[in-house]
């Protein structure tokens, strides 16, 4: 009878102490989340703001500026493009391809075609 | 006890007053008793009672009181309105947190020492104005929105009692003007007041994915960029641009000149905040003649080895149709167009007829307002009664007005196989078919690029060839009506071209309001020397963007493709 009352008391005092505890740790971790989260929400408040930011320092203008001053660049032309079917083979085929594209803008107009070709073209 | 009962000479004080005083002991007892049960009985209630309630409490009311700290924080964090990007991404609309000051008046000690202070340190403010302000009989009035942090500080650093910050939200446009009628703008409580912002106005509000729109940037700088230099060139009053991808309908690039800064809308006139793209509506001129031409191939009137005869000015009513540079001879088709004739344009609509006109005008869908996500779109005027002279000069773009955007994208539904589109402001997903209505036959668009590339290649369009990209198009040079008649030197110049013509992926517009003739134009303001180098100029820098390959011009193969046979008069005769 004693012995048992002594087992329950000191099972109901170890519960007591096992649920301070947790609850004191329990509190612990809601704080550490807390901070987390807020942290992880000012610092992605300051990815929104450094995202406004790099788009406003991408102003096309600016870029336009910037590289007409520091850049030696120049819109590309039509000639300066070519496939890679243009581009020689390396090594033993030493005949290189003939270029597609070549796109020499000529002086003199075409000669336009013949009118009896061009109808027999045309007709479809 | 009895046998204990002793002598006199002991008596037992208890004896006699004992049997007096038992009944009132006993009654007392009784009374001692009743009172510890009642009271037992209202702790029993009341321990009870607090029992219940711990057990309600802990039980089943979890969590309907609300902690003091409020909840815990999330992870997640969101703007009150929502983001704009482009196709690509690029952030053309977003929202800043910011502070905004407000006052208390009932618990600002000082008002005229603290309006005094609070002017030096905001200098912008009036110093009266606060101080009626902070004299108000009202418990909240605003000072001033959207504080920098460093005014915030200083602010701050005043300690005047009652005055207190809000944190609120600035819409903010990284690209400033350069979007900005297509963007729109927001009121000072973050609603939208025009563009995409005020038709989205509901979407945006607490949303969380960004509004992905169908611009594409980088486009729209090279549209703004050759369109402002030749409205500064040729002393335009204003000029419009658009880049349309000719298969999806989709908005690439859209420019009204001048503009604003969308970051203080207030300060701009309400000429800077037109949009000319698509609120405005213009006669247009000569492009309309694309619309004529494929009208008349379709229905079958005209072929291009037929034409008409354009010796002689049409004179009809009080009117007198004659041409910018008339030929004075009898003109095949392809000449007409190449040769923008409105001679014969107007004989040719008269084929088609007013009624035939109207129906495929109607298809087009010229006769109504654009369906674009903007709350700013124009109405076209439409001649009513529509008359047979009407017919004749719609024809070549007179008495019909539309905004720019319906004349590119009935441009698009010509070149791209004959499919009306509906344009849109919004990025279409690449897996999901495009809705359309075919207006006109594939047979007939396929002759409409032709002509079209012969513009360019030998008529009044050459100035807009970009090299290596197939360009086609049309000019127009309209007059502008003032005060009942049509004012002979403001003109509305323009060009809608194509490229590349072997398969059209986009149709790029020039129009500039009033420009002037210089010496490189030869003293000449008409879409030809104006518009149309604008496009070629934009087209040769937006293909590589836009990833359409060069190719070589002069090839047999896309020679003979565009080939048009210009003088049919000989079989034409001969079937007469």
């Amino acid at each position: 009878m004693r012995r048992a009352a002594l087992i329950w008391l000191a099972l109901g005092g170890a519960a007591g102490f096992a649920l301070f505890e947790l609850k004191y740790e329990v509190q612990t971790l809601e704080d550490e989340l807390a901070h987390l989260n807020r942290a992880i929400r000012s610092d992605q408040e300051e990815i929104h703001v450094l995202k406004a930011e790099w788009s406003y320092l991408n102003r096309t203008e600016r870029l336009a500026d910037l590289s007409r001053r520091h850049l030696d660049l120049q819109p590309i032309t039509t000639t300066q493009m070519l496939t890679i079917e243009d581009l020689p083979m390396r090594g033993g085929d030493t005949q290189p391809q003939r270029p597609v594209l070549d796109l020499k803008i000529k002086t003199d107009p075409p000669a336009a075609p013949e009118p009896a070709l061009a109808s027999a073209g045309a007709g479809q | 006890m009895m046998g204990r009962r002793p002598t006199a000479l002991h008596p037992n004080p208890w004896e006699n007053g004992g049997l007096r005083l038992e009944g009132a002991a006993k009654q007392a007892m009784e009374t001692g008793r009743n009172r510890l049960l009642i009271t037992g009985f209202l702790f029993a209630v009341g321990f009870l009672m607090v029992g219940l309630r711990l057990v309600e409490v802990s039980l089943f009311q979890e969590g309907t009181e609300s902690r003091l700290a409020g909840p815990p924080p999330t992870a997640t964090f969101q703007m009150e309105r929502g983001d704009i990007v482009d196709r690509n991404g690029v952030l053309l609309a977003t929202s800043l947190a910011t502070a905004s000051l407000y006052a208390d008046p009932a618990r600002v000690l000082d008002a005229k020492d603290a309006a005094r202070r609070l002017v030096q340190v905001l200098p912008e403010l009036s110093k009266a104005e606060v101080l009626a302000k902070l004299q108000a009989k009202r418990r909240f009035v605003w000072l001033r929105r959207n504080l920098t942090p460093r005014q915030q500080y200083a602010v701050n650093r005043l300690g005047i009692p009652g005055l207190y910050f809000r944190r609120e939200e600035r819409r903010v446009y990284p690209h400033g003007r350069l979007v900005a009628h297509l963007v729109g703008f927001t009121g000072v409580d973050n609603n939208g007041l025009a563009g995409i912002e005020r038709y989205f106005d509901d979407a945006l509000r607490g949303g969380t994915t960004p509004l992905t729109l169908s611009l594409d940037i980088r486009i729209q700088h090279i549209l703004h960029a050759e369109l402002s230099r030749a409205m500064t060139e040729y002393e335009a009053l204003g000029a419009a641009g658009l880049v349309l991808d000719a298969s999806t309908g989709e908005v690439l690039a859209m420019v009204s000149l001048p503009d604003f800064d969308p970051n203080q809308p207030g300060a701009a006139g309400d000429e800077a905040r037109f949009n000319r793209g698509t609120l405005g509506v213009y006669e247009m001129g000569s492009t309309f003649k694309i619309f004529t031409v494929a009208m008349a191939l379709d229905a079958g009137t005209a072929t291009l080895d037929n034409g008409y005869d354009a010796t002689e000015p049409i004179r009809i009513a009080r009117f007198t149709i004659r041409d910018f540079k008339p030929q004075r001879r009898w003109l095949s088709v392809p000449e007409i167009f190449m040769y923008s004739s409105n001679i014969g344009a107007a004989k040719m609509a008269l084929d088609v007829g007013t009624t035939g006109q109207q129906e495929f005008l109607e298809r087009l869908g010229f006769l109504r307002p654009a369906r674009i996500e903007l709350p700013e779109v124009g109405t076209p005027i439409a001649p009513s009664p529509w008359r047979e002279i009407n017919t004749m000069t719609i024809a070549f773009g007179y008495g019909l007005a539309i905004s720019p955007l319906q004349l590119a994208n009935g441009t698009a539904a010509i070149v791209n196989g004959g499919v009306l589109h509906r344009p849109t402001l919004l990025k279409r997903r690449p897996d999901e078919p495009v809705p359309g209505t075919q207006v006109i036959s594939p047979r007939t668009s396929e002759k409409m690029r032709r002509l079209l590339r012969l513009v360019v290649l030998e008529g009044t369009g050459k100035n807009a060839a970009a090299p290596g990209y197939l360009v086609g198009g049309k000019t127009g040079t309209a007059e502008k009506m003032g005060a009942g008649a049509y004012l002979e030197k403001a003109l509305l110049s323009s060009f809608v071209g194509a490229f590349p013509m072997t398969d059209p992926r986009y149709v790029v517009l020039a129009l500039l309001d009033e420009p002037h003739g210089n010496e490189r134009t030869f003293g000449y303001a008409t879409g030809g020397w104006v518009a149309a180098p604008v496009v070629g100029r934009v087209i040769e820098r937006i293909a590589p963007l836009v990833g359409v390959a060069p190719v070589d011009e002069d090839s047999p193969e896309l020679r003979e493709a565009f080939y048009v046979n210009l003088d049919a008069r000989g079989r034409n005769l001969a079937s007469f």
